[in-house]
């Protein structure tokens, strides 16, 4: 993107600079890509061919800085477009080191700031590679009998390493000290890593709606006036539901209807991967302050409430049958919960 | 799949017992998308493949436990869950209703499409086999009304309904339906059987001409069944020589039914002729070959036969096992005739 950038990204870049995290649009630094590109596997530099590869490594990364949420942005503008819908003035979603919230909107005075927090990315990028890691395909003999691949030993190791490398993903982005950046687990090249991707990239779809869902219901400009604790949390969470609602809404409405199954599958999938981690955040939270249940006093609806409620809407308004790999990827999750809040411990403890 | 009218109504991939509880629970008192008939009963219908590998385990479907723990609320039903009244929500909602529906229509159109004969011929087949008559004939027709490959067998099916009620007009009807059927089997079946129901309405020449398109397409002992019909046709009718052709047919054909059936009425012709000798070979091989009651007419025959050459002790040996004779007038007569 080139140009003068537009009020409300200056009003954005000015949010950043003022809190000393100006830092975050520096391009990034060629050291640490050639490191990177030094660490990946064999596999990943044969997928990714010699070229490639020597193109990264020459790169001087002194172009513009990439806003990695432009294109779930676009993705919402493009289901608002189909809905015919307006927004009331302008928006810039980009990263925002909230440390307490995944995301949240702010308006600002030339519009609407959408911050998601720093991070986060990040963590959805590593939990949906552990979750494609773990996938298993199966196929269908002549006669109709499922046959399900083997694991072969490297497989077998992410399936393994996932746990860590959730566990280790979710420690860090709570604590965002940036120093036990957990280790990517190598993503499968195939239809593992791209199951993989598609839900991280419709859980951030999501996470973005659910901010344009604030801004599109008018809770920005509201005024509560409830001065009892909790007429205000009832209002609060009235107003998240209604946020996962239009999220769930403009993420239906953005669904290509020429897309096959498996994507419109993926696509429904992200919220629930969203939700679950939310749920892990949680709990997880509560391990590192040592807390119990309930004292940390939430501004949004338990996560499985959300997760119903939005089941809700794609069942009535979507195709029901395409929440089989959302289900299936709550189920996974659910089966590890566990242990790995026991390597969240562990990890704690070190 | 709708009890009442045959649409496919809903559709669901289930991940374990409680969505398919669910999905169940939900189905009832639908409307059908396709023609807005009122859901109460309705069949559930999977794959024969998928049934037999979860019967046996090696399925996929329906395995899953399900989220627990803390995601234990993630699959739940949020039937209450508050919508949003913000004029967005509303239009998005509006828009995704209209083309969910559209969606649903499509799918339930084309699983109907694809599915309907067969579920509609199973549902057939299985109310027939219980003695619920109205419900078979019912099913039967729906399936005789996609057109498809199993219309034919329903429609055959539906003749033989109403042949057992004694309605030989409908079942001509039905027969004749199933008269069209692309396979040349069911078609000598149905041809037979269409013969066989004009006969008894009085359609004497319509009933022979179905008699002969039976043999034309019919193989074995169909075939073999209709050419013995086509042959008692025209005996009856008073074609002597059109009748000897076709039994001659039959009996060259060696069918263990109906070639015995033939030689029976053969003989007869033969002994009217005067060639008692033909009419006695034809005959012995008649009672020797044929089933019970063909080998005790045969008998009957063969008594007369022998009693005409003067052999009595021979002819009443006959006459004995024709005594046993389904047919009162021959068991009568040769009850006499062998004392």
């Amino acid at each position: 993107m080139t140009g003068p950038p537009s009020p409300v990204e200056q009003e954005y870049r000015d949010l950043l600079a003022r809190h000393g995290f100006a830092h975050l649009l520096d391009p990034p630094d060629p050291e640490l890509v050639r490191e990177f590109v030094e660490r990946l596997s064999e596999t990943d530099r044969e997928f990714l061919g010699n070229d490639f590869l020597d193109e990264l490594r020459a790169n001087d990364y002194r172009q513009p800085y990439h806003n990695r949420f432009d294109e779930a942005h676009q993705n919402i503008r493009r289901a608002l477009a189909a809905g015919g819908l307006e927004l009331p003035g302008e928006v810039y979603v980009g990263e925002y080191p909230h440390r307490s919230f995944n995301a949240q909107a702010v308006a600002g005075r030339t519009g609407t700031l959408i911050l998601l927090n720093t991070g986060l990315l990040t963590l959805l990028d590593r939990v949906g590679t552990a979750i494609g890691a773990s996938l298993l395909t199966f196929g269908r003999t002549p006669d109709g009998r499922i046959t399900r691949a083997t694991a072969t030993p490297s497989q077998e190791q992410q399936r393994v390493s996932a746990t860590t490398v959730f566990a280790e993903s979710l420690v860090t982005y709570l604590a965002q000290d940036g120093v036990r950046l957990p280790e990517r687990l190598s993503t499968p090249f195939d239809e593992r890593g791209m199951f993989g991707f598609l839900m991280a990239s419709s859980a951030v779809n999501f996470t973005v709606g659910h901010e344009f869902g604030h801004l599109l219901a008018g809770h920005l400009h509201e005024t509560t006036g409830h001065h009892d604790i909790r007429d205000w949390r009832a209002e609060s969470l009235r107003r998240e539901h209604e946020a996962d609602e239009l999220a769930a809404l403009l993420l239906l409405r953005g669904l290509d209807p020429s897309a096959d199954f498996l994507h419109r599958a993926l696509a429904v999938a992200g919220p629930f991967l969203f939700l679950a981690l939310d749920h892990l955040i949680t709990r997880v939270q509560q391990e590192i302050y040592d807390l119990p249940d309930g004292v940390i006093e939430r501004t949004h609806p338990p996560s499985d409430e959300r997760a119903a409620a939005v089941r809700a809407v794609f069942t009535e308004l979507g195709d029901p049958n395409a929440l089989q790999f959302a289900d299936a990827v709550v189920t996974w999750l659910s089966g590890r919960e566990d242990e790995v809040l026991a390597h969240v411990r562990r990890l704690l403890a070190d | 799949m709708s009890c009442e009218c045959f649409h496919c109504v809903a559709y669901r991939v289930v991940h374990n017992e409680s969505q398919s509880r669910d999905f169940i629970l939900s189905v009832a008192g639908t409307t059908c998308p396709l023609c807005g008939v009122r859901t109460e009963e309705f069949y559930l219908v999977a794959d024969t493949v998928d049934i037999q590998h979860v019967e046996s385990g090696t399925g996929t479907w329906n395995l899953a436990t399900g989220p627990d723990g803390g995601y234990a609320g993630f699959g739940g039903k949020q039937e209450n869950a508050s919508r949003g009244t913000s004029s967005a929500a509303q239009r998005l909602r509006r828009q995704l209703a209209e083309q969910a529906d559209q969606e649903k229509q499509r799918m339930c159109r084309l699983i109907t499409d694809s599915a309907q004969a067969g579920v509609a011929f199973t549902v057939g087949d299985k109310a027939e086999q219980d003695g619920r008559l109205d419900q078979a004939r019912r099913a039967f027709e729906v399936c005789a009304g996609t057109g498809g490959r199993e219309s034919f067998q329903a429609a055959l099916r539906l003749g033989q309904l109403w042949e057992s009620e004694q309605d030989h007009r409908s079942a001509a009807r039905w027969y004749r339906q199933a008269a069209d059927a692309p396979d040349a089997e069911l078609r000598a079946a149905a041809n037979l059987l269409l013969g066989s129901a004009r006969q008894k309405i009085g359609e004497v020449d319509a009933a022979e001409r179905a008699y002969q398109r039976a043999v034309d397409c019919g193989t074995g002992s169909l075939q073999a069944l209709a050419a013995l019909r086509v042959g008692m046709s025209r005996h009856d009718r008073g074609d002597r020589t059109g009748a000897r052709d076709a039994y001659e047919r039959v009996i060259a054909l060696e069918d263990e039914v109906a070639s015995p059936d033939a030689a029976l009425n053969l003989g007869a012709l033969e002994e009217e002729a005067g060639n008692w000798e033909r009419a006695r070979e034809l005959w012995d091989y008649a009672h020797s070959c044929g089933a019970l009651e063909t080998s005790r007419l045969a008998a009957f025959n063969l008594g007369r036969y022998w009693a005409h050459r003067g052999k009595r002790r021979r002819a009443r040996k006959f006459y004995r096992i024709a005594e046993h004779s389904e047919n009162p007038e021959i068991a009568v007569r040769a009850a006499r005739e062998s004392r």
